[in-house]
């Protein structure tokens, strides 16, 4: 346990606790702001956490028919952090959005299975439609800086 | 929250599954701009890919 820094060489079993952590090889938790290992085998409890051998990723991906998103997942083999940005498009732009969340992640053979919480988002003003009809009108008068997206669960 | 499924497990390749999206009266607005005045819970879709 310590106050700042923490760092472990070699193979340590246990707990770290510390503001950053760092090890190894850790079989069991570290608990921190930011915990970094080339391996851990346990949870790791903290904002943000990175292994070696674990997530490393930029996902693209679409919610509904009107967002693309852009996300870049990092954490171990078991926990990771996911920061993404999003746009819009089609028939209903919305103004760009960024969020950060958490997940878990299961491997099932050749398959992964990963659940995420997105804890914190936001967005900038709404970009006034140029498109025709009442449903226009409607988005200018609303053009001030509102956040569009809902908050995700 | 979203629940997704990978196909590799390890490197590029596709991900699929669903989200679920709150909308909160006073603080959520539709894509219209309209204030939401019920609490909802709105089931999303999602496909892409892991590159």
């Amino acid at each position: 346990m310590s106050g700042l820094v923490n760092v472990a060489g070699g193979d340590s079993k246990g707990a770290q606790v510390a503001l950053v952590n760092f090890a190894s090889h850790i079989v069991g938790t570290q608990v921190g702001l930011v915990n970094v290992s080339d391996r851990i085998d346990g949870w790791p409890i903290g904002l943000v956490n990175i292994e070696k051998d674990g997530v490393l990723q930029t996902e693209l991906w679409t919610e509904d028919i009107s967002s693309a998103m852009l996300g870049y997942a990092f954490g171990t083999r078991v926990a990771y952090t996911i920061a993404s940005v999003g746009f819009g498009f089609g028939a209903s732009p919305e103004s760009p959005s960024a969020s950060l969340g958490i997940g878990a992640r299961l491997t099932l053979g050749p398959f992964s299975a990963t659940w995420t919480s997105r804890g914190a988002s936001s967005s900038a003003t709404r970009v006034p439609s140029i498109s025709r009809g009442p449903r226009a009108a409607s988005r200018c008068a609303s053009s001030r800086a509102i956040p569009r997206r809902a908050p995700a669960l | 929250m979203r629940v997704l499924a990978g196909y590799p497990a390890k490197g590029p390749g596709f991900i699929a599954g669903f989200g679920l999206e709150a909308f909160l009266p006073g603080l959520s607005r539709e894509n219209d701009g309209a204030a939401v005045k019920d609490f909802r819970v709105q089931p999303q879709l999602l496909l892409g890919a892991k590159l």
